[in-house]
């Protein structure tokens, strides 16, 4: 009875293990056919390929219509990133200071943008936009992706301020520090693991948006995501797939990144 | 104490003072054109500012019979003012009363001929250019469309449409948007309960991984959630076409004999969709798995309960709430969705946020697109309560 018991139990573990593992294969390997597919030595999209060459690569790097589009885009994220850092940190330590009950409702509000439909925040900056005469500008592009991308910086920066112990800068100011000095010398450098992540998060936010571009952008100003958009629309090429590829690099590559900040911040947390 | 209050008081300025830059930022680039363009949905304004003198002279009208002569003349001179804005104005009265456009032309034309007539002239010929400017229904349509605020878009979003000062729901073939918020709701309903299935053991298994392997497993679901969804839509249309690997694979298992459909239609943004909202659902379900105490697997072990049984009596009513969490979040995000559909759907695929769009670009109609918006942004914000409301409660009573 009791063997019979414990085989059930085991197997039953190993049905759920083969499940996840099953989906954890959904998750990962339709990702890993753009590999082969942008090292494609011919021009059609198909397994296997007929051998393999960089041509499409080098297609990429010398045709300008990508290269104005990563320009673009690179110009965007990286303005982008700056403006929501400098705003979206500010606010995440306004809010932690803030009594608990209101720093729900601060939350709250922080995450209209992250939830709304795209469709819609873009209709309406897209008319906006328009009314008081930057349609299709750049500006316009990036006035849109600040919006959507500080929130994910609040929430960065707020999840490392929540293992900051405030006791430091009273130790700070009872040492004769004024607020921005201790601010810089004392809460910075620990909290600047979820700075550097909330970077990342809204650059890559930025770099990878397509629903506000469809609207915002116009044909001088076209992102990535918008040729991509296009590509995979119109022709989906060998180019489109080597584009695809690099843009799951360049995340994957940012998110170890923030996971490797994330565990500094345990520790840190772990250390308190 | 005062000296205490003072410094809780600028302890509170400071934080308002940090919190303001990003709370101002986003009130005017984020929540302001947000709500000036909802209350389009309910604007006559680009109809009025197409005839500013003649909504005014509607305003005094009584609604019997037809207007008196004023503002027969009051129109001869809007339609004189510009060209412009009477293409715009028969643009506008032809979406909502078909034929509309050549009765506003026509007007215009007899209008060039007026602008030294009175009243009396400028009625009796406007009347002959065409007889529907005889007709009061006409000019109950302007009188109308030119008060404060009109319902008739936010109804006409929800096919229902105004006859002869009833109201009546468009069904059958005549219906345009029930059916497509209805089918808004079933697939963003599909794509959940696909994630509860197949995100559970996932949630599971990295719950009860050691920390080590969990953080690699999670780094696993999170490295999808950030990667660009047009890059996946690309590789989720190579895996699926015609003569793709999966295909393929169908073909020499001998499961199909041709190649299947299985992108660009509804299966294929189900799909896609579950590929993207999966990891909303797992982050939540994880958590609350890791929440229960490894007590309570023992507890019900040494009681005696077979482990299917005590997952279902003891452990699975514990993950209730973060499934709920879970679906809950995957379910909102899905109604809004518009990249997948536009991408890997065909056209009886489309969500509601496409035609949104549709409305804004293709067909100008901006007040149709703020009324469809209005209703998504009103039905989510209805559901977010309703969590509140009755899903928590519910679910504290339940576990």
């Amino acid at each position: 009875m009791n063997a019979n018991r414990a085989a059930s139990g085991r197997g039953w573990t190993i049905f759920v293990r083969v499940s996840a593992a099953l989906v954890f294969a959904f998750m990962l390997l339709p990702l890993l056919v753009l590999i082969p597919v942008s090292l494609t030595s011919g021009t059609l999209l198909v397994l296997p390929t007929p051998g393999y060459s960089l041509r499409w690569y080098q297609d990429v790097f010398h045709n300008p219509i990508w290269l104005n589009a990563l320009r673009n885009s690179l110009i965007i994220a990286s303005i982008t990133t700056v403006v929501a850092v400098a705003l979206g940190t500010a606010a995440a330590i306004g809010i932690w200071r803030l009594a608990p009950k209101v720093r729900g409702i601060a939350l709250a509000v922080i995450s209209v943008p992250i939830v709304t439909p795209a469709v819609i925040a873009a209709v309406a900056m897209f008319i906006f936009h328009a009314s008081v005469g930057l349609g299709g500008s750049m500006t316009s592009i990036v006035l849109g992706h600040i919006t959507i991308s500080a929130p994910f910086v609040v929430i960065a920066v707020l999840s490392s301020l929540d293992v900051f112990d405030n006791r430091l800068m009273l130790a700070a100011a009872s040492l004769g520090a004024a607020p921005p000095k201790a601010f810089w010398h004392v809460m910075l450098p620990i909290i600047t693991p979820g700075i550097v992540s909330g970077a990342i998060f809204a650059f890559l936010t930025s770099f990878d948006e397509i629903v506000l571009v469809l609207f915002l952008g116009s044909p001088s100003v076209r992102t990535l995501p918008q040729e991509l958009f296009s590509g995979i629309r119109e022709q989906m090429s060998p180019s489109v797939t080597v584009i695809a590829n690099m843009l799951i690099v360049v995340a994957t590559a940012a998110i170890i990144a923030v996971e490797l900040l994330r565990r500094r911040i345990v520790v840190a947390g772990e250390k308190k | 104490m005062t000296f205490l209050t003072r410094t809780m008081r600028t302890r509170w300025a400071a934080s308002l003072l940090l919190i303001a830059p990003l709370f101002a930022f986003l009130l005017v680039f984020y929540f302001y054109p947000i709500a000036s363009f909802l209350l389009r949905s309910a604007s006559t304004s680009e109809i009025t500012n197409t005839i500013p003198a003649t909504s005014i002279a509607l305003g005094q009208w009584d609604g019997e019979g037809l207007p008196d002569e004023p503002v027969y003349a009051a129109l001869v001179s809007d339609l004189n003012a510009s060209a412009q804005a009477a293409a715009i104005l028969g643009r506008r009265l032809n979406a909502l009363e078909p034929g509309m456009r050549t009765v506003v032309r026509k007007a215009t034309a007899a209008a060039r001929e007026l602008t030294l007539a009175t009243p009396a002239e400028a009625k009796a010929k406007l009347i002959e250019a065409d007889e529907k400017w005889g007709a009061p229904a006409t000019w109950k349509l302007l009188r109308h469309e030119t008060r404060v605020a009109t319902s008739t878009f936010l109804l006409a979003a929800v096919d229902v449409q105004r006859k002869a000062d009833k109201l009546e729901l468009k069904t059958g073939n005549d219906a345009l948007f029930l059916p497509i918020f209805l089918r808004t709701l079933a697939i963003s309903f599909t794509v959940t309960l696909i994630c509860i299935i197949i995100g559970y053991p996932v949630a599971w298994v990295i719950a009860m991984a050691t920390p080590r392997t969990a953080s690699w497993l999670m780094l696993l679901v999170l490295v999808p959630f950030w990667l660009s969804i047009l890059a996946r839509t690309a590789a989720w249309i190579i895996v699926l076409q015609g003569n793709g690997p999966v295909n393929s694979l169908l073909m020499w298992a001998g499961l199909a004999d041709a190649p299947l459909q299985l992108v660009f239609n509804r299966f294929g943004v189900i799909l896609v969709m579950v590929h993207v909202m999966l990891p909303f659902l797992v982050l939540p379900l994880c958590n609350s798995i890791r929440a229960i105490p490894k007590s309570y697997f023992q507890a019900a072990a040494n009681l005696g309960a077979p482990p299917v049984r005590a997952f279902m009596h003891v452990i699975f009513p514990l993950t209730v709430p973060g499934m709920w969490a879970g679906g809950f979040i995957v379910f909102i995000l899905s109604i809004g969705y518009y990249i997948t559909p536009a991408l890997v759907g065909g056209p009886n695929d489309q969500m509601i946020s496409s035609f949104i769009a549709f409305y804004t670009n293709q067909s100008i109609n901006w007040s149709l697109s703020s009324a469809l918006s209005a209703w998504l942004l009103g039905g989510m914000l209805a559901l977010v309560m309703l969590s509140q409301r009755v899903i928590g409660p519910m679910i504290r009573r339940v576990t």
